[in-house]
């Protein structure tokens, strides 16, 4: 037993003597040991340790938990997770490490015992004890990382640019420095996942400069400016991270800003903090959100020259020249007067503008002034990075969606969701173009990473989808500006805020003449004039379109139409603010390691992205070495399914050598390979299952996930069917589960090429490596197809299959994956093929004098990952999961 | 029934539905770990998430406590062992529970954190699913009591209990119920899974323990209150009048907390879906059934 210096205290005591009424809490505390499990409950099976029995209480989230679990050895990027994890769980807390002595960026655990059920069993008692004699320490130590530390910093309220270590003046304007506490980075932990302000504040690398010493402030009213979290005082609103300017001079006022662009680099780009889809090559302002763009690395993002010139010249196009719209659905409009085809009203007459051959004020309102600062000063470029692999299906989804707004339909075919009455109505979102792409991808990539690698996702344009989007956005806007002016005009006034007004006047002045750019500073509040009239843009469509049309606001109440139009829009049409919540590398309901950012629309999936990256352990760099132990080697690829790449690299090998595999061999592979499909379906299975809140069932499938990996032989196995029929039965039979799982998830109509394995047999494409071994045939092998490809499709699938694989490791009649004896000096290049758990791996392997020279492995784990976004977007944050937990990633494959 | 007694006796009610919770969900039944489990969430800390909505962080988890014990003292134990006997008592039940929604909704959105606004959310849209459904079936208990007294809406069930006299009724207040206090499959703000624990993620220490107690508390007024309103509340052979509202209070609670193991989560819409689309029409059926035998009986 392991004891740090002269105390007993454990790493994460309370502060404070260990007095009798805190030895009382510090039994209760021992005998309660809830524990949170690093990576997850799955692996900590797949290691044959069965927590629960151990005595720990499982929980869900750090904040309810006592002891970290690791079950190790743990990536790096795991253990960073797992070290925030760590920090959110109250005091005192433990480190229980399992098979690892050490993890970086987390404090010396408090009891490491080797991954069996017994030493993890004396370890708990081990913890008990330390527990009860050190839970309070009066000597305690504070845990810090740098993902959670907040500092103390001293910046200029002018130009925010100017930060500072210490109290002093700013050496632009001489004002005092102003303190401040920011948070270092973001944490990449996907538990307490915080708000948007937090999330962007922290989000990632490449902004950090920009957005990680941002001031608070209203995204309604941007002369609200403070250090501290808070609301707005005019509004309420809760405050957000304003962004600021890197560097530079920040130009005094808007006018010198717009119209004396400092000449950049060229292959400098900006992009907005909200919007990483809006890509200029000047500094400017996001025509979505109207904050300020920020640079980005330069070469990160290429733009390719199709795709620019968002905003007017489309908006010009498709302006709606129609001159009726229906009071509710705004996206409708009409040449005639009649009724709406969604709700029956009879249409309303809207005004023409009155510079009818100028296209901007009439489409590109919600785009701002900026529309016509953009034809000038810079070009938008629409770019969809794409960081995995095809996005064929969600192409084709937005096309639908889009589609459906230009029409009018109501109701998103692809959710089968009930939307509130709005939300019901305006079907053609404003800020909801910008979001088109996919670029939920291309954020993340930039957002993510804890570890402060900036990783920039290469572009792929997209330009009929920003063609659509454009033509959304000008019909949305174009109707619903004119429907309503005096009510939107209403909203600044009511609130006093006529700064904000002010500022949008500028850029109204800037949509007429593109040349008047006087600031009519009257009435204007608080000093700042240049940071309002930046921020300002923060809403900039909301009333450009009233100046458009009255030039002035009158009274009347703040409708929410108006408080929320700007913001981006779902295409239920419901406006709410937008946020960015990581759901993983460590969140219960998802495989571990596999790390997603879900940008919620309330509880909709606006944009989900995979973030990876948790897993890797840059294991393509060790596949060069002995031909012996490649198969070890191989074998670490994937801890979910380690067998099937054993065998994979067994057979490559072998194809080298020109060996034939003798049958009880290979019946004894068979009989491996067919457990640990059985296994990890049920693995699956038990996840999927608690995810949808069925614990009963997730008990039952947990207990013979771990009853099939400990049996000793094929017989073993062979007797846990009654057991497995029972289980699968129980899952048919659940009642409402069927109904839960229908329709979610729905794979896309996809090519035999772009998937695999359960996946694909769940659409109704019978593929299936095993399918063309002849033992396979002779054990009375047939692949299980469904037809549907929904996340009941894929449910069916694995439940067949983990009873045909029970049946196939009975009738193989062992389970031992053996290594032929390789012949020496072995060259040459040899090809395998086997159908993992997951679904195929092929690997091609070069060989020299019996040294691994060359490896490739197939990309089917990064293609199915890419499905990520198809499952998850435009529905419910549930059915997301749901989606995404159906698909059985393994992020282990994706990363390496 | 002074209030110290109304406070042990809630406080025990809560205790017992501890250890049926724990039974039901893990399989054992250990009578201390309640105990021990709250003495161990005492003993950790009271964290503060970063940038909370302090106020309402803070008042959520008493609020939702309140929400409960108020509920509660409305609901007789036996003839005369009431905290308030209140002539409107069986309305006034509804408007305690009301407050459960403020609460989740705050605890939502007071932490500043993801899982826990979903799970407020949709709190929000659960509430616009059972509201109708714990109002409406109360509505024709009273009709049959010809009082919103608690305790005249037991004496009523003299002749016939209730569950007889109006099924359909017991049916619907049981779901609401159950969906009033978030137990599975109406679990959706704190989904356990999915949301990771949603609206109590956050919440650790002292004002964990609060919540947990809070919880335990709305289980115990709604199992009450379904034995009052539908299972003949004391009136029972044999036993003392408070053993049988006791008792069937525990029996209450432990098939609502048992079944929801066995099914999945339901889904928002599909709960609204149901709730309104048949929920609603079936509580005026019952109405209208109740209304038309007490005509027929008179």
């Amino acid at each position: 037993m392991e004891r740090r210096g002269p105390s007993t205290a454990i790493s994460g005591a309370r502060d404070g003597p260990l007095t009798g009424p805190r030895r009382l809490l510090a039994r209760a505390v021992a005998r309660d040991l809830a524990a949170f499990v690093v990576p997850d409950a799955r692996l900590a099976r797949i290691e044959g340790l069965d927590v629960d029995a151990a005595g720990l209480v499982l929980v869900e989230t750090p904040r309810h938990a006592t002891v970290l679990l690791v079950i190790g050895p743990i990536p790096d990027g795991l253990a960073a997770a797992a070290a925030v994890v760590y920090a959110q769980m109250p005091r005192p807390r433990t480190i229980l490490a399992v098979g690892v002595s050490s993890l970086p960026g987390l404090p010396e655990p408090d009891v490491v015992t080797s991954p069996d059920q017994n030493s993890l069993r004396a370890g708990v008692t081990r913890l008990r004890r330390k527990l009860v004699a050190g839970a309070y320490s009066s000597d305690a130590v504070t845990f810090e990382i740098a993902a959670v530390r907040t500092r103390i910093e001293f910046v200029c309220r002018m130009h925010p640019e100017v930060v500072r270590d210490r109290p002093g003046s700013c050496p632009i304007c001489g004002m005092d420095l102003v303190p401040r506490d920011t948070a270092a980075s973001l944490p990449m932990h996907g538990q307490g996942a915080r708000a948007m302000g937090e999330m962007v504040e922290g989000t990632g690398a490449p902004r950090r400069v920009t957005s990680a010493f941002a001031p608070l402030t209203c995204p309604m009213h941007p002369e609200v400016e403070q250090s501290g979290p808070g609301v707005c005082p005019r509004c309420g609103m809760r405050l957000v991270p304003q962004p600021t300017e890197p560097s530079g001079s920040h130009g005094a006022t808007h006018v010198e800003a717009m119209d004396e662009a400092p000449a950049v680099p060229t292959n400098t780009v900006y992009d907005c903090p909200m919007h990483p889809n809006m890509v200029t090559e000047r500094p400017g302002n996001c025509p979505i959100c109207g904050m300020r763009l920020g640079p980005r690395e330069p070469g990160a993002d290429s733009a390719p020259p199709n795709a620019q010139e968002h905003g007017h010249e489309y908006d010009a196009e498709t302006s709606p020249r129609s001159a009726y719209t229906c009071p509710m659905h705004p996206q409708i409009v009409a040449s005639e007067p009649g009724r709406c085809p969604i709700c029956g009203m009879n249409l309303v007459p809207v005004a023409q503008p009155h510079d009818a051959p100028e296209p901007a004020p009439f489409g590109s309102t919600g785009h701002a002034g900026h529309g016509s600062e953009e034809g000038r000063a810079s070009r938008i470029v629409w770019a969809t990075p794409d960081p995995v692999a095809t996005r064929d299906g969600r192409n084709i989804e937005s096309g639908a969606q889009h589609q459906e707004g230009v029409t009018g339909a109501t109701v998103d075919a692809a959710t089968d969701q009930i939307r509130m009455s709005l939300g019901a109505t305006q079907h053609a979102p404003v800020g909801h173009p910008a979001m088109g792409g996919g670029e939920s991808a291309g954020r993340a990539g930039l957002a993510m990473d804890d570890a402060g690698q900036p990783e920039h996702s290469p572009a792929a344009p997209e330009p009929s989808l920003a063609v659509a989007d454009g033509q959304r956005g000008a019909i949305d806007h174009g109707a619903m500006d004119l429907g309503e002016p005096t009510l939107r005009a209403a909203t600044m006034s009511d609130y006093g805020s006529n700064a904000a007004a002010i500022g949008h006047a500028a850029h109204l002045d800037h949509l007429g003449s593109s040349t008047s750019m006087d600031h009519p500073a009257t009435g204007h509040g608080p000093v700042d004039q240049a940071q309002m009239d930046h921020a300002a843009m923060g809403h900039a469509g909301m009333d450009h379109s009233v100046m458009n049309q009255d030039g002035h606001a009158t009274g009347g109440f703040m409708s929410m139409v108006a408080m929320t139009k700007d913001l981006p829009r779902s295409p239920d049409g419901l406006p709410m603010e937008w946020i960015e919540a990581p759901f993983g590398p460590l969140f219960p309901g998802l495989p571990a390691g596999l790390a997603l950012t879900f940008t919620l629309d309330g509880d909709g999936v606006e944009r989900a992205a995979l973030t990876g990256g948790t897993t890797a352990r840059g294991l393509d760099a060790t596949w060069a070495g002995p031909a012996a132990t490649f198969s070890e080697r191989l074998a670490r690829l994937d801890p979910l399914a380690p067998v099937a790449y054993r065998l994979l690299a067994l057979r490559a090998l072998e194809a080298t050598a020109g060996l034939a595999v003798e049958e009880p061999t290979e019946r004894g592979r068979i009989g491996a390979l067919e457990r640990e499909r059985a296994a990890s379906h049920l693995g699956w299975l038990a996840d999927f299952v608690s995810l949808l809140g069925a614990t009963w069932l997730a008990r039952r499938a947990a207990a013979l996930h771990l009853a099939v990996l400990r049996a000793s032989d094929a017989a073993a196995v062979g007797r846990l069917r009654p057991q497995a029929n029972a289980l699968v039965r129980g899952v048919e039979r659940t009642p409402l589960l069927r109904r839960r799982l229908t329709g979610i998830g729905v794979l896309p109509e996809m090519q035999p090429e772009t998937t695999w394995g359960p996946l694909a047999r769940s659409v109704g494409i019978a593929v299936d490596a095993r399918a063309a071994e002849p033992l396979y045939g002779m054990l009375g092998f047939a692949p299980a197809v469904e037809e549907i490809g929904d996340a009941l499709s894929r449910l069916r699938v694995r439940l067949t299959e983990i009873a045909r694989s029970l049946d196939l490791v009975a009738a193989a009649g062992s389970i031992s994956a053996m290594a032929l004896p390789l012949p020496e000096d072995l060259s040459g290049i040899g090809t395998a093929a086997v159908e993992t758990p997951r679904g195929l791996a092929t690997l091609s392997v070069g060989l020299a004098g019996s040294q691994v020279t060359d490896v490739r492995l197939n990309d089917r784990p990064q293609r199915h990952a890419a499905l990520v976004s198809v499952v998850a977007e435009g529905v419910e944050v549930g059915d997301a999961l749901i989606g995404v937990a159906s698909l059985d990633l393994s992020p282990w494959e994706v990363d390496r | 029934m002074s209030v110290l007694a109304f406070v042990l006796a809630l406080l025990l009610g809560a205790y017992l539905v501890a250890i049926i919770e724990g039974w039901t969900a893990t399989g054992r039944f250990r009578p201390l770990a309640p105990l021990i489990a709250g003495v161990a969430m005492l003993g950790r800390e009271s964290l503060v998430p970063r940038r909370p909505d302090r106020h309402l962080f803070e008042t959520a988890p008493i609020l939702l406590l309140v929400a409960g014990v108020l509920a509660g003292a409305v609901l007789p134990l036996a003839p005369g062992l009431v905290a308030i006997d209140m002539a409107t008592g069986a309305l006034f039940v509804n408007a305690a529970w009301a407050y459960v929604m403020v609460a989740l909704l705050m605890a939502g959105w007071g932490p500043n954190g993801a899982y826990a606004l979903v799970g407020g959310w949709r709190f929000l849209g659960q509430l616009v699913a059972y509201a109708m459904l714990i109002v409406m079936p109360i509505a024709a208990v009273g009709m049959r009591a010809e009082s919103l007294s608690t305790s005249a809406v037991v004496e009523s069930q003299e002749a016939l209990w209730n569950v007889a006299s109006q099924p359909l009724g017991f049916v619907l207040f049981w779901l609401a119920a159950m969906a009033v206090a978030f137990i599975s499959p109406f679990d959706l703000p704190t989904a356990p899974g999915e949301l990771a624990e949603g609206v109590a993620a956050e919440y650790t220490g002292v004002r964990l323990t609060i919540f947990r107690l809070a919880r335990l508390v709305l289980v115990v007024t709604l199992s009450t209150a379904v034995a009052v309103f539908y299972l003949g509340g004391w009136l029972g052979p044999g036993l003392p009048p408070w053993a049988w509202t006791s008792a069937k209070m525990l029996g209450v609670a432990a098939a609502m907390l048992a079944g929801g193991h066995f099914v999945p989560r339901l889904r928002y819409d599909h709960l609204l879906v149901w709730t309104w689309k048949l929920g609603i029409p079936l509580a005026l059926v019952n109405i209208t059934w109740v209304g038309l035998t007490l005509w027929l009986v008179d």
